[in-house]
């Protein structure tokens, strides 16, 4: 390693560093897991990490999904190595018969970089950037291998919520048209009633020109969301809650609304 | 002026409690019924009680296989149980006579056009095909479902019980042979119905029971259902054939309470075999044998009243027309009856004959 490179691998730890104490990322240091009001996070992957699949000795913290140089475009200063599997997504009408358009394959935006870990195809560690190096670091359970067990979604994308889709007024339209025929209960909101956070860049056109905005795996999770274990970095509860609409859960309902409820649905 | 000023705060904490129990009917009954299924308190996993973000593969996001997710709750070990619903509906789908939902289920597809307009479709049922599971509310097992064409109208929501019926029985083109158009033989332009689609066309039915009268309208779950009166109800099983929630034997046998159950639970068993609708009930029923099915269809005849068709496995018509209603419970037949092992002609010399009226 260049004097250099150690120092920008220094920095970078410094920034991350900062980004903990203040509880912006995970909530926590590393090193200090038990977040208030929250719990660990098993997406820091470190040494130091919670997760079974933590890794044997590296410290650095972002450096499984991040990197300040050599970062790749797909995604913010994205370090790890992406996938290049082909996926099967659900095809319009797919399974359902009330599937309006075909999602795009392979996903774009945020999905494409949360499914180079969670399709299981790269190696858990395979990065760009470690001190210079494109390399796969060492983790507990599975090695130099790709991620496994339950977490792994695999390449098969139906019977998963769409991702990589347009969310665009017409598409609430169209699934209007559907209700009022009876053949679904719930409608997909307009644009302007859905919380920012869960519109996601992709460029997915359900209806030209697009919105630029639709459903990616990160409009439910936040993989920074420092959760108790096992919740899945949801974005608002997603089991056991109850919220205004017809009791449904607050996760579904942000992007779905009741056939018969205009004031939301519009 | 005590005393009334003493009634008149009692009739205060009336007044003022009975505001109360306005308030807070008035509150309940704004809220509305909730979709069962969308009730936490009845569902307290909400979406997630059937979908999952990341769900089975080839369904709609469901945690299970399409054809058992609705015995997650409605199966002998469901939490439907648990909140003290009568919900084991798998248990009632492994009667003999059912609904086929867990052989023929994965056939539905969402959306599908019904009455079938392919022969070729697999004849099939799934509860959606009846139930709309996010609509349904308790005691509406029906609220939403889709109903029956009528004339060139796709009526969307069913408001009658058999127009979800007539989605499946009625004109559809896979119909298997033994199947007929039910929805013909209900149909109110024929000669006698059971009064499902609207009002009987007899006037004098005198055995009916209480509380129904010859203006009453019944439906099709009054027969059709489970034999268990204390499980689950509707159409979905039933130990009996054609899934009747009673017994209904259809071969010559003793007369008794239980041999035709069914037909009891509406007919006053006295009132029939003393003759009261028809002066031969009671010599026909109780001396030869004969079953209600040997003269009467349950659901409709084209061309004769009082729900007569006779049945060819008994009767075998003359040259002459074999039966001619009556308004006063006398009507002649010419027929032969074989029954008890032997032939009982009715024809002209048997009546002249005195045996008959």
């Amino acid at each position: 390693m260049t004097s250099k490179t150690r120092y920008i691998a220094a920095a970078f730890g410094v920034l991350c560093w900062m980004l903990f104490s203040s509880g912006h990322v995970f909530a926590d240091g590393p090193g200090n897991l038990t977040a208030v009001g929250g719990g660990p996070n098993k997406h820091n992957l470190s040494v130091s990490g919670v997760s079974q699949y933590r890794a044997v000795s590296e410290t650095e913290i972002c450096v499984f999904c991040h990197t300040p140089h050599r970062s790749l475009k797909a995604g913010p200063l994205w370090n790890h190595n992406l996938s290049t599997a082909g996926y099967v997504v659900s095809s319009a009408p797919g399974a359902s018969g009330t599937q309006l358009t075909e999602p795009l394959n392979p996903p774009d935006g945020d999905s494409r970089l949360c499914l180079s870990c969670h399709d299981g195809t790269v190696p858990l560690g395979a990065v760009q950037n470690l001190g210079g190096q494109s390399l796969t670091i060492n983790m507990r359970l599975v090695g130099m291998g790709q991620l496994a067990g339950p977490s792994v979604i695999g390449t098969n994308l139906s019977g998963h919520h769409l991702v990589s889709v347009e969310i665009s007024p017409q598409l609430n339209t169209d699934k209007s048209a559907q209700c009022q025929s009876g053949l679904i209960n719930w409608n997909v909101k307009v644009p302007a009633n859905i919380p920012e956070a869960y519109k996601r860049a992709t460029s997915h056109v359900y209806t030209a020109p697009g919105t630029g905005k639709g459903v990616q795996c990160t409009s439910c999770h936040d993989p920074h969301l420092d959760n108790p274990l096992g919740s899945a970095f949801l974005r608002a509860p997603g089991v056991g809650s109850w919220s205004g609409e017809r009791f449904a859960d607050a996760l579904c309902v942000s992007c779905h609304c009741w056939c018969d409820t205009t004031t939301s649905c519009q | 002026m005590n005393g009334w000023t003493c009634r008149s705060e009692s009739g205060r904490r009336i007044l003022s409690v009975l505001a109360v129990i306005a308030v807070v009917s008035i509150t309940v009954l704004a809220e509305g019924v909730m979709p069962t299924h969308l009730d936490k308190i009845k569902n307290p996993s909400g979406c997630a009680g059937c979908h999952k973000g990341h769900g089975k593969k080839g369904t709609m996001m469901l945690s299970v296989d399409k054809k058992d997710t609705c015995f997650v709750c409605h199966g002998p070990g469901g939490s439907g149980k648990a909140v003290g619903a009568k919900t084991d509906l798998q248990s009632v789908f492994n009667k003999r006579y059912r609904h086929p939902v867990m052989e023929t289920s994965a056939y539905h597809v969402s959306g599908e056009e019904l009455p079938e307009n392919n022969p070729a479709t697999p004849r099939h049922v799934a509860c959606q095909d009846c139930h709309k599971v996010h609509e349904t509310e308790a005691g509406l097992p029906l609220k939403g479902s889709r109903g029956h064409k009528i004339g060139s109208v796709k009526r969307e929501v069913a408001t009658e019980e058999y127009e979800v019926c007539y989605l499946c029985h009625s004109e559809s083109a896979n119909l298997p042979a033994r199947s007929g158009n039910v929805a013909e033989e209900f149909d109110v332009s024929n000669s006698s119905y059971h009064p499902v689609e609207a009002r009987g066309r007899s006037s004098r039915v005198p055995s009916l029971t209480q509380p129904y009268a010859a203006a009453s309208r019944i439906t099709c779950s009054d027969c059709h259902g489970n034999n268990d009166a204390f499980g689950p109800k509707g159409p979905h099983g039933s130990d009996y054939e054609f899934m009747l929630k009673k017994q209904y034997i259809m071969n010559e046998t003793a007369e008794g309470p239980a041999t035709y159950d069914l037909c009891y639970s509406c007919h006053n068993r006295q009132s029939i075999l003393q003759n009261e609708s028809f002066q031969k009930h009671n010599e026909h029923i109780v001396y030869f044998h004969a079953p209600c099915s040997s003269c009467h269809t349950p659901h409709g005849s084209r061309s004769n009243p009082n729900l007569i068709e006779l049945n060819t496995s008994f009767a075998a018509p003359s040259p002459m027309p074999s039966y001619v209603p009556s308004n006063s419970g006398r009507p002649l037949c010419f027929l032969t009856c074989h029954i008890g092992g032997k032939d009982v002609a009715h024809d002209n010399a048997f009546y002249t004959a005195k045996k008959w009226p």
